[in-house]
């Protein structure tokens, strides 16, 4: 047996009555929860944003510019990526996302971890360049490169 | 470790003008789409013509690319299309999100919904078996045009892409298409086959889009601009978090009958 048209609209159309006022304030309930979750989010991202880009300059910065290798001694890196350290923290003396400084030097036995931080590294052939996003996670260098921040410092 | 099979993005020229794999792929999931929806609709629970249906698909093409892009520009870099509003009329240029897409079709389904006296979960119930085709070729799209990979991996299917540079990363695209494409297709399809409250298959697209989606991003590599988004998450996954839930709630709303037209006598129902 076909439909009759009629039977499809009220097949069709929004539930009427009590169950129908009970789905029309679940629907109304999952659309503000939708609405401000998805607000949060957009906060969320725009804020992450804007700290990832400060730390993806420093990362290209600190790559483009670290003085290059190989050195005479290991005291002669260790000097070097101190100097090195101290001229960027004068350029870019806040860290986007953490309390401290945006770089450090570290010896490769004790690199530090935390938000939004780059660390030079001494090494006898080069320095080396560590870095850690927004929530502390090591950045990849390579992909980095390969996909420089658009504003480059 | 697996070699990248460097597929030409251009597939072929018509005359002067190339025709790229990820715009071909488009069209095909396209014109499958329409006429797997066209024989849906003539189904005896359904009863949908023809023109309503291709009607259907302006108003879901409108909502999912509207909805597409502005998600992109709200979620994914709104810092910088704040900057350069005028970019963001520029979909040639790429930056589409899922899950604005999504919005902009339920949007879609509602305007459609009200034309023609149906309601929108009715209308989500009718397209949601057909959007896997979409999103299954579209990442396959993905994958030819060599983005969207997944994280650095040393697995033994590990692929290097070109555009990722030269370590091997997880072929996440391809774990993306057999998921939102094939499992989903299959889920939706075989679900949808028999009569079903109204609202639920739509609430199960919604449901397990949002589960596979949020697995698939542990293996993706997260955009470049934003990185990781909270602890371990990136955006993907905290805007597929809600779907589960809110799918979850949607089927049990529909198993309650709670999207059922007042007479709870579909049309066609002669058993």
């Amino acid at each position: 047996m076909m439909a009759r048209p009629e039977d499809l609209a009220a097949h069709a159309s929004a539930p009427l009555g009590a169950e129908g006022a009970a789905t029309r304030r679940f629907t109304r309930i999952v659309i503000a929860l939708t609405i401000l979750y998805g607000l949060w989010a957009a906060v969320l991202s725009f804020r992450i944003v804007v700290e990832q880009q400060a730390v993806r300059q420093h990362l290209d910065v600190a790559l483009r510019v670290r003085p290059p290798g190989p050195f005479a001694s290991v005291r002669q890196a260790r000097a070097k990526a101190r100097n090195f350290v101290t001229r960027l923290n004068h350029a870019f003396p806040r860290n986007p996302c953490a309390r401290g400084p945006a770089f450090v030097l570290a010896p490769p036995t004790a690199i530090p971890r935390r938000d939004c931080l780059v660390v030079i590294v001494p090494g006898l052939h080069r320095l080396h360049v560590r870095a850690y996003d927004t929530q502390g996670h090591h950045m990849d260098n390579i992909f980095e490169r390969l996909n420089p921040p658009p504003r480059r410092l | 470790m697996l070699a990248y099979p460097h597929i030409n993005p251009v597939g072929f020229h018509i005359g002067p003008i190339p025709i790229h794999w990820y715009g071909l792929l488009e069209i095909i999931s396209f014109v499958i789409g329409t006429v797997w929806l066209i024989r849906r609709g003539r189904r005896r629970e359904w009863q949908w013509t023809r023109d309503q249906v291709l009607d259907l698909e302006y108003y879901l093409s409108v909502g999912a690319i509207a909805g597409g892009r502005l998600g992109y520009v709200l979620w994914y870099d709104l810092p910088y299309y704040l900057g350069h509003p005028l970019q963001i009329l520029e979909v040639w240029n790429g930056g589409m999100s899922f899950h604005g897409g999504l919005i902009g079709v339920i949007l879609g389904c509602w305007a459609y919904g009200r034309k023609y006296r149906r309601s929108t979960m009715t209308v989500l119930d009718f397209v949601a078996p057909a959007a896997p085709i979409g999103l299954g070729l579209g990442r396959l799209a993905n994958f030819i045009n060599d983005q969207l990979f997944g994280r650095v991996s040393h697995l033994p299917w590990a692929i290097v892409f070109p555009a990722g540079g030269p370590q091997p990363r997880q072929p996440s695209q391809i774990y993306e298409f057999f998921l939102e494409g094939v499992v989903l297709l299959t889920i939706l399809a075989v679900y949808g086959r028999k009569r079903r409250p109204v609202g639920a298959v739509g609430s199960l697209f919604v449901l397990f889009y949002g589960l596979f989606r949020f697995l698939v991003e542990y293996t993706r590599q997260p955009d470049i601009q934003l990185g990781f988004v909270l602890g371990r998450l990136d955006m993907g996954q905290i805007l597929s978090i809600p779907m589960i839930p809110i799918g979850i709630a949607l089927l049990y709303w529909s198993y309650r009958g709670g999207f059922e037209s007042p007479s709870n006598e579909p049309p066609g129902d002669t058993a």
